[in-house]
């Protein structure tokens, strides 16, 4: 029987909301609600950015015997547009130690992490992963916004998450 | 720029399920691994001399 597996937004160190095959959207204000209330003011001057975002792993129900290499990524090239990055980290504690800011985390460019050189989120919370609850790594996630952006709905953009399953 | 401009996004979350589903013990060439049965003998060194 294989495992399970969901993506949660994460609301506190080990409590989330089930994203899979849904949205995170990057806003103004400190919540898990896809809508567009708290959209993001495009600033006259220095970059202004999102809350930020903590994604984990949840087995909903275990693997048969485990589960290793958690990863995620996109597809490598930023179409939200001109002026937007999306920079991450991957905090050890997660939520717990971090609490959501919308100031710059100074964060990697998610999309230099492609299928070929993906986030490892069990680098800190190794595997293998068995039974069911959150499983590996918590990535924290900020968009940027520059006084260069256009206002409107940005383009969509994916990001994937993997993983073995035995 | 006239006026406070804003925008909104979405980052959808997929998950790539595993290439060729989850692995099956049963599956195995030779039959299915159990654990060895009283008397059998998992594996033999054999030195020759």
């Amino acid at each position: 029987m294989a495992a399970t597996v969901q993506i949660h937004e994460m609301t506190a160190a080990a409590a989330g909301v089930d994203k899979t095959s849904g949205t995170i959207r990057f806003k103004g204000a400190d919540n898990q609600t896809v809508d567009t209330v708290d959209r993001l003011q495009i600033p006259t001057g220095a970059t202004i950015f999102s809350y930020t975002k903590h994604a984990r792993f949840y087995f909903q129900a275990g693997p048969s015997v485990d589960i290793q290499n958690l990863r995620c990524y996109t597809d490598g090239s930023n179409t939200f547009g001109t002026g937007i990055t999306v920079q991450y980290n991957v905090p050890a504690a997660g939520l717990g130690t971090f609490p959501n800011i919308n100031t710059d985390i100074a964060g990697t460019d998610l999309f230099t992490k492609t299928s070929g050189a993906p986030v490892d989120l069990d680098a800190i919370n190794t595997g293998p992963h068995s039974g069911t609850g959150y499983k590996g790594d918590h990535i924290r996630m900020q968009m940027g916004v520059a006084n260069t952006a256009a206002p409107g709905q940005l383009t969509p953009e994916t990001l994937t998450f993997a993983y073995d399953e035995t | 720029m006239n006026g406070a401009e804003f925008l909104y996004d979405e980052l959808v979350v997929k998950i790539e399920q595993p290439d060729d589903g989850p692995f099956d013990f049963n599956d195995l060439p030779g039959g299915p691994i159990h654990p060895p049965l009283a008397g059998e003998t998992l594996y033999e060194e054999v030195i020759d001399e």
